[in-house]
């Protein structure tokens, strides 16, 4: 196998976004050992409630228990694997497998085998393969699958900005979905775009910059990328001036409620896009809030889950333009998410049909100093491949980490 | 009237095939509202009664499908550079009488697309238009049901 992700030549090998044995791997360690969004706090209204959604590859149930517990259990009978619940989401304190009628209760376990009993069979051997811990930051939920660090150690830095869209009321926040769309490509390649390429705007989105009125001077103080050691990343990029639109003032009125600084106030006039290692992003543009699971399915297709985001006590119109903006920017149909999904699906056959030596240059920008910033995590000027590179560097760490693992050393 | 709706359909379907998009929004009333609901993977009756609460996989204006149809014309539209093939089959087309003017018209349609050489997919679904007579027939309302839970890319309108 080639060297995934090389640190002196900053390239990644295409065999990262191909490979099916990188693919299984990047399963066991990176997906087995991160905090997953699993779900929103809004999609449950009471014990029972339930959903449907992928941890990694993993087919997941997303149950809030009579207690207010959230349990992250996989959607796979212990017995024979099959599926144990067919809707997406719903109401049940119990779930019967179809195949062959075991009972599971909303925690993921087997609490009954219909018809007759079997001598010295032990129920409590047979529970559903579940997530280690589930914990939440402000409304969003995730889960893990290894005894790793805490929630807040896990995000850290990427608090400050993640309570850009979530904190600004003491409501919290809504999520309203869901769209579902198939991606030709490694899911790598959106989770690294959302959070690190402010770049692809002027090239795959050339139909919509026209519009737009974005300020990418390399020295503007709020047009930066970030980036953590753990691998989260995100854009910013502040708009030329600062229209005086009906979100702007009631940014302004949310601001004088003192749940936001007003350094984070700054940065809510700019457009920000964030991904949260390894694939869930966050997109805003004032007035627009779209969050988005990229899915890994296969190595070169991916399912993109996504919602609309906002404030649970918005007002009307404000709740109403932004869906009608996720939906017209950023839906299968989006302006913006129909040019990024063609040229994932070209860069998806492109990488699987190269010589598995074909390798990827995140050189631009290395040695580069930029002005220094008052914002979280490390910070440089857009139109850099550093933060992108962090990410994979963060990747191949976690791999390196499962190999020697693997080998018992 | 069944005649003369079914020639309008045919006739809707070859501007939006032949890229004849300024033709296309000729049809449309100034107040149209174009909309398709998501689908989601639930009970029947569950899935209906609850539709208009999901976010939906269009909510348009004529203003809206303008600049939809205006960003193709930059030669930067990613997704349609160069234009999608389409061929698309209208069918199972209900008219109801016409009250005030106005035709509630259900029809099936499926939609064939090919690009980028061998990029071949197919979308299916039903739509619940209303067309009203003045000197022309104009689409004001349309309600399209796409028959995907997951959907491949959609550039294109239907």
């Amino acid at each position: 196998m080639e060297c995934l992700v090389d640190i002196n030549s900053r390239t990644v090998s295409s065999q990262v976004f191909t490979d099916p044995s990188v693919f299984a791997l990047e399963q066991a360690t990176v997906f087995s050992r991160s905090w997953l969004y699993v779900g929103h706090r809004s999609q449950f209204t009471r014990g029972g409630d339930f959903i449907q959604t992928y941890a990694g590859t993993i087919p997941l149930l997303l149950c809030l228990d009579d207690e207010g517990q959230f349990h992250a259990i996989a959607n796979v009978c212990a017995h024979r694997g099959s599926r144990i619940c067919q809707v997406e989401s719903g109401h049940a304190d119990k779930f019967v497998c179809p195949y062959h009628n075991w009972v599971y209760d909303n925690r993921g376990n087997l609490i009954a085998v219909p018809r007759r009993s079997s001598p010295g069979f032990d129920k409590s051997k047979w529970n559903l393969f579940r997530a280690v811990r589930v914990a939440t930051y402000r409304d969003l939920i995730f889960a893990t699958f290894s005894d790793t660090i805490s929630l807040e150690e896990y995000l850290r830095d990427m608090t400050w900005y993640l309570d850009l869209v979530l904190n600004t009321s003491s409501a919290g926040t809504e999520v309203v979905g869901t769209h579902r769309s198939v991606i030709h490509c490694n899911w790598k390649i959106p989770a690294e775009q959302f959070g690190a390429d402010n770049w692809h705007f002027q090239g795959v989105h050339g139909s919509m910059a026209k519009l737009g009125q974005r300020n990418e001077d390399p020295n503007h103080e709020e047009s930066f990328h970030a980036w953590t050691s753990q691998g989260h990343m995100l854009i910013c990029v502040a708009p030329k001036t600062e229209v005086p639109t009906t979100f702007a003032a009631y940014v302004n009125e949310l601001s004088g409620k003192g749940r936001i600084s007003p350094l984070q106030r700054r940065l809510l006039r700019c457009t920000i896009v964030m991904t949260i290692f390894p694939n869930l992003s966050i997109v805003f543009f004032p007035g627009m809030c779209s969050i988005r699971v990229w899915h890994p399915r296969a190595p070169g297709r991916t399912e993109l889950w996504s919602w609309a985001l906002g404030n649970k006590d918005a007002p009307d119109h404000i709740k109403d333009s932004n869906r009608k903006q996720v939906t017209r920017m950023f839906s299968p149909t989006g302006m913006l998410e129909q040019d990024d999904l063609e040229v994932w699906a070209r860069v998806g056959s492109n990488l699987m049909n190269m010589p598995p030596t074909f390798r990827l240059c995140y050189e631009f920008g290395a040695g580069e100093e930029s002005p220094s910033r008052p914002f979280p995590g490390n910070t440089t000027s857009l139109q850099s491949d550093t933060p992108a590179f962090a990410f994979y560097t963060r990747w191949a760490e976690m791999i390196a980490q499962g190999e020697v693992g693997r080998n018992g050393q | 009237m069944a005649n003369e709706i079914e020639r309008l359909l045919y006739h809707e379907a070859h501007l939006l095939d032949s890229g004849l998009f300024a033709q296309w929004l000729d049809l449309l009333t100034t107040d149209l509202r174009y909309w398709a609901p998501a689908r989601a993977e639930l009970f029947r009756q569950e899935e209906r009664e609850r539709e208009g609460e999901r976010l939906p996989l269009f909510d348009e204006t004529k203003a809206s499908l303008t600049l939809r149809l205006t960003r193709l014309q930059t030669g930067l539209a990613w997704a349609e550079i160069p234009a999608t093939r389409t061929r698309r089959f209208i069918s199972n087309i209900i008219a109801d009488d016409e009250s005030n003017g106005v035709v509630f018209v259900r029809s099936n349609f499926m939609l064939f697309k090919s690009r980028s050489f061998a990029d071949e997919t197919i979308l299916v679904g039903c739509r619940e238009d209303k067309w009203s007579r003045s000197d022309k027939w104009l689409l004001r309302e349309r309600k399209i049901l796409i028959d995907h839970c997951t959907l491949e890319n959609v550039s294109v309108l239907v």
